[in-house]
């Protein structure tokens, strides 16, 4: 294979990895943010198809930056339903995700058929065009691949950094920290756990409906019934391998956008490789990634306790 | 009034308040709810053959399914990986049912049904050493296995298991000797009864085995179950875990060797999410899941013919279970705290 | 400086007065209403009724912030750091502020405080200090604000005696500065050593209130329990028991965190044993490695690999430490809870594993009866229980397995003495009808009260006590090497 197209094949694949890894970086940060504060949140699956499908519809109505803003405020009106039950009503973290994850299939489902109709939108929705970083755009392969996405992808590396000061420089941060590790003893330094927690998880969800909208905005440019496909599952597990720090997360998710990557990479090498391996690729590299993180990390104390 | 009569209208409550719900989502989404919900019942219980052929055959999966989340839920532990299993059975039972066709019946079938409990078990294998060798929480991990096990079965069905055409994306029918019986003029099939037995013997087993009971210890009260017990809780909700497993499989084995004859895509409408509903709505126990699982059947046979009479989409029941979950958790909260005042007082 | 509080709850019409430049002694058994006092001056829960003044300026607290501003300090009965985070988190946390501005103001630097930092550089994760290294970081976070009135909830419930003598000096040179501290016990002797003045609550009112020297241990045992002590004096502990057989005997065990058996000075024989009818008493700080032990001899544990032997005449029965999570199930009926207990031969376990309910209801019922447990049934939730009964429920059931050793960890923890006295019987009454007892107590008093033989743990290494000095065991329990007898 001459230079050339390994160059041209080399920025391909790092792109479409950036574009894979853009919808996973949004939620994770989002659900590394719940997490923090002590809150599991199997909902941010609902969250980002909820975002999705509002990131569709707003695209459709008043272009791609009405889309994200109404995947935005979607996704942490879903984590909102969560937080009730589960923070304020305190009932299990695990089963009301799953209900909430559940419930934003269904509703989706039904209002994607009422404003496109059984045919779906189709591929016309308007897309974020991709945003060339100046000078940097221009390095060999990393320019392609890293420096000319659209907005979402750097907005989402700038955030991993304004929150890894947020979490470890501000009194935010601090006090979002102490619930996640002992409630009570934040609560006997006048934090209110509920307050903090609802907020954390309310601002994760809507870091979730960013990544599902930039999915359909940035990446897809349509809208289908379950198009998350598990991408909050995967979230989670990129969260534990990036070690509830944002940077990590952001590391993580990349690799995980790698992973989805391959499938173009070995289409483009023409590989006989049946498209169903790159389909479980993922998942597996994320149970993969837990079992290998897990032993060497530590969650929050207090992660998942009501 | 007693306690079970109070939780007899709370079930009655939680499900009017679940279809509420989804007539309300119904209308504002522009459809006629009245239409769709009559649809949903006479495609569900509108006559004999709506029963037997739609609403009980659908029940079977979302029983067998239900028993299975609720032995590891009792145990404190989520399988929430029951539709991967199921799927993972179903390739199992699919591969077994083409190659039995020289084999009696009496020897097929417990060879289908074993091989897809022993694969689902195989599956659900996988977290299970995950989180006794690594800490991986069972949750995360039965769940991403359930992704794989859809692209499995989107594999074999277009490779090794392809019908012999190689034009559809399914199987072939499996063997005649390895099909379940069924009840004459319905599609109504001998795991109906497979299911029956299953909740009998799981209620007995909960209530009046010494095993039942220190699975019910480690679920409620894992350090005591530790310390007071001498239960070594890991293994016994490992055990759980993987028996739970083993019955998801068997439920894919089911509706392979009773239902569809032959495997494909989207074999499962998310019997594995709904079984969670059915088995939550029973607070895990096996004769309520009964049940419930019989009333999520009659919902989902009922979303098919909505769909086809009324135009409302089949996914739309997933907002009655959502609404189902969610009140039966909120409901169990507000007597918990009832209860924790009434001691505390 | 006055701080009054009317009727509230459960405190009935509660006047409390706390001086500038004064220790105060709150004196009160379980219940008597002590926490809920200092709760509502920590601005944690709000009075029904009544008034607080601080600085004789009526002052609403309404959360530990405005308790906070208002200059009150408390600290906890349990600990309330955050164990992952570090000294310096911690402390920001508790003031309010970034984790970059800990030390910000003049507080951390005076002498009193420095004197507190000492071994706490700001990076120590909190999950690395000792126990005594974390009370003293819970009073900087209570002070580090600027606070001058300290709010000392039963602090030394923890501390090894010499600790908890540094606390008591430490906290009169706060109250020379002007300062002021409650400390809040339920110990005369320590009341006495730290307080100019002391107040006694039962039943959430005051019993008795004024300078301590004018009031005997008579006096304020009476106010505090409503009945003159019991003379502890009058029970006799000496037995002849060589004869005995031996039911617990163990020799350089080890376990996972490795337990080191340590002989007693001109003692060549390293082992370890107790025989039938001996009450042995584990004095420990917490988390010495005695619970490893306990759990160990108990069955739950097994010894690490290589390590000496450990012969034990079983049965064995345990009283966790820990009544609702780690003896109960609190969901669970009673009945329920006593199968839980029971092992494959007991009588309501048939063939197949088949449990018969009826007879375990049957045994529940006379359980309840022979314990005096006061419970409605057998189908009771132990969540019904109070915390008395709850113990008493546990301790019967492991006698009613007729145990040749009995294994209790602080088995009185969070009990009235009404309820403790009950627990105390039936220790005596198990030893002398042939078990073999230890048991644990984190109150060095109880230990010495209850046991024949002492054996301390410290530090993973366990030496029998060579005498029932109080001072000697206090040493002992904290690890200092002279006490241990070693070079």
């Amino acid at each position: 294979m001459p230079e050339t197209e390994v160059v041209i094949l080399a920025g391909g694949f790092l792109a479409a990895s950036a574009r894979a890894a853009t919808p996973l970086l949004w939620a994770a940060l989002g659900e590394m943010l719940t997490e923090r504060s002590g809150v599991i949140n199997l909902g941010v699956e609902g969250a980002m198809l909820a975002g999705a499908l509002a990131g569709a519809i707003g695209g459709m109505a008043g272009g791609p930056w009405l889309g994200l803003a109404a995947a935005m405020a979607v996704g942490g009106f879903v984590s909102l339903l969560f937080s009730l039950v589960a923070i304020v009503a305190r009932a299990d973290q695990i089963i009301t995700g799953t209900a909430v994850t559940l419930g934003a299939i269904g509703v989706t489902g039904l209002v994607a058929r009422r404003v496109f109709g059984p045919e779906g939108p189709g591929l016309d929705l308007p897309r974020l065009a991709p945003l060339p970083i100046p000078f940097l755009h221009r390095i060999p392969i990393l320019g392609e691949g890293l420096f000319s996405q659209a907005i979402v992808f750097p907005l989402g590396a700038v955030v991993a950094v304004l929150l890894t000061w947020a979490l470890f420089r501000t009194r935010w941060g601090l006090t979002l920290r102490a619930v996640g590790e002992e409630p009570a003893a934040a609560r006997t330094a006048g934090v209110s756990v509920p307050a903090t927690r609802l907020l954390a998880t309310v601002l994760g969800g809507m870091a979730a409906g960013i990544g599902g909208g930039s999915l359909v905005l940035a990446n897809v440019g349509t809208f289908t019934e379950e198009m998350t496909a598990g991408r909050g599952f995967i979230a989670i597990a990129i969260v534990v391998l990036g070690r509830w720090h944002p940077v990590g997360v952001l590391l993580a998710a990349f690799l995980f956008g790698m992973a989805s990557a391959m499938q173009f990479l070995f289409q483009a090498l023409g590989l006989g490789v049946p498209y169903q391996i790159f389909l479980m690729f993922p998942y597996l590299l994320a149970l993969a990634a837990l079992a290998g993180a897990v032993g060497r990390t530590r969650a929050p104390a207090a992660l998942g306790k009501a | 009034m007693n306690r079970r009569g109070a939780l007899l209208i709370q079930t009655f409550l939680t499900l009017l308040l679940g279809f509420g719900v989804m007539a309300l989502g119904i209308s504002l989404a522009g459809h006629d709810a009245g239409l769709a919900l009559g649809a949903m019942f006479r495609g569900a219980l509108g006559s004999w053959f709506a029963l037997t052929s739609a609403t009980l055959p659908r029940s079977v999966p979302l029983i067998i399914l239900g028993l299975g989340f609720a032995l590891a839920f009792r145990a404190g532990a989520f399988n929430i990986g029951g539709e991967g299993q199921f799927l993972a059975g179903a390739i199992a039972a699919t591969w077994v049912g083409l190659s039995a066709g020289s084999l009696p019946p009496v020897v097929a079938i417990p060879s289908l049904l074993g091989a897809a409990s022993v694969v689902g078990m195989l599956w659900i294998a996988i977290p299970v050493w995950l989180r006794a060798r690594f800490g991986v929480l069972e949750v995360i991990s039965t769940l991403l296995l359930n992704f794989v096990a859809a692209a499995l079965v989107s594999y074999v069905v277009q490779g090794p298991l392809q019908e012999p055409l190689g034009i559809y994306p399914q199987s072939d029918l499996i063997a005649t000797s390895a099909r379940l019986p069924l009840l004459p003029g319905t599609r109504l099939h001998g795991g109906f009864l497979m299911a029956l037995a299953l909740a009998g013997v799981g209620a007995w087993f909960f209530s009046r085995t010494i095993w039942g009971f220190r699975l019910r210890a480690v679920g409620d009260g894992p350090r005591a179950a530790r310390i007071t017990g001498r239960i070594k809780a890991d293994r016994l909700s490992a055990v759980a875990l993987l028996l739970s497993g083993a019955i998801a499989g068997l439920a894919g084995g089911i509706e392979i060797a009773g239902v569809t004859r032959a495997l494909f895509q989207n074999l499962s409408p998310g019997y594995g999410f709904t079984a969670i509903a059915v088995a939550l709505l029973a607070r895990g126990h096996p004769i309520g899941i009964l049940g419930s699982g019989l009333l999520f059947g009659a919902l989902a046979a009922g979303a098919g013919a909505m769909q086809r009479e009324a135009g409302v989409p089949a996914v739309a029941v997933h907002v009655v279970e959502a609404v189902v979950i969610v009140t039966v958790l909120l409901a169990d909260r507000v007597t918990r705290s009832r209860r924790a005042e009434a001691s505390s007082a | 400086m006055t701080r009054r509080f009317g009727s509230v709850l459960a405190l009935r019409g509660v006047e409390f007065l706390l001086r500038a430049g004064e220790v105060h002694a709150l004196l009160g058994e379980n219940g008597a209403g002590k926490s809920t006092l200092m709760h509502i001056a920590a601005g944690l829960i709000r009075p029904d009724a009544g008034t607080i003044d601080v600085h004789g300026r009526p002052t609403d607290l309404r959360s530990p912030r405005d308790a906070r501003r208002a200059g009150i300090g408390m600290v906890h009965q349990h600990f309330t750091t955050v164990q992952a985070l570090t000294v310096a988190e911690n402390l920001a946390l508790a003031r309010g502020v970034a984790p970059g501005e800990w030390n910000r103001g003049a507080v951390l630097s005076h002498p009193l405080i420095q004197r507190l930092q000492q071994g706490l550089s700001p990076h120590r994760l909190v999950k690395s200090l000792s126990v005594g290294e974390k009370q003293r970081l819970e009073i900087l976070k209570a002070l580090v604000g600027g606070q001058r009135i300290l709010l000392l909830d039963e602090p030394t419930a923890v501390l090894a005696p010499a600790e908890t003598e540094e606390l008591i000096a430490w906290s009169k040179a706060f109250v020379a500065e002007g300062g002021s501290v409650v400390f809040i016990t339920h110990k005369l002797d320590e009341a006495r050593a730290a307080a100019g003045r002391v107040t006694v609550l039962r039943d959430g009112s005051v019993r008795l209130s004024g300078p301590i020297s004018d009031h005997s241990d008579q006096d304020l045992a009476a106010a505090m329990i409503g009945v003159q002590e019991p003379d502890s004096d009058s029970v006799i502990y000496s037995k002849s028991l060589s004869h005995r057989e031996l039911r617990v005997a163990f020799k350089n065990l080890r376990f996972s965190g490795h337990l080191q058996t340590v002989p007693r000075p001109n003692d060549t024989d390293t082992a370890f044993h107790v025989r039938e009818g001996e009450i042995v008493g584990i004095a420990a700080v917490e988390g010495s490695g005695q619970r490893e032990l306990m759990h160990t001899i108990a069955g739950l544990i097994a010894p690490a690999e290589g390590s000496g032997e450990l012969e034990v005449a079983g049965p064995v029965a345990l009283v966790p430490e820990d009544r609702t999570t780690e003896a109960l199930i609190l969901d669970h009926s009673l009945v329920e809870n006593l199968v839980l207990a029971s092992g494959a031969d007991a009588p309501w376990i048939r063939s197949w594993g088949r449990i018969s309910w009826d007879e375990a209801r049957e045994a529940t019922r006379r359980l309840l009866q022979e314990f005096d447990v006061r419970a409605p049934g057998p189908d009771t939730p132990a969540r019904a229980l109070s915390g008395g009964n709850q113990q008493k429920f546990v301790m019967g059931r492991a006698l009613s397995q007729r145990p040749r050793v009995l294994v209790a960890e602080n088995p009185t923890r969070g009990l009235d003495l009404h309820a403790t006295t009950a627990i105390h019987a039936r220790l005596r009454l198990a030893a002398a009808e042939g078990a073999a007892v230890i048991f644990h107590s984190a109150d060095l008093d109880e230990v010495l009260e209850l046991a024949d033989r002492i054996w301390v743990v410290a530090r993973g290494r366990i030496t029998e006590a060579p005498s029932r000095d109080r001072e000697a065991i206090g040493q002992m329990m904290l690890g200092v090497p002279g006490a241990w007898g070693e070079p």
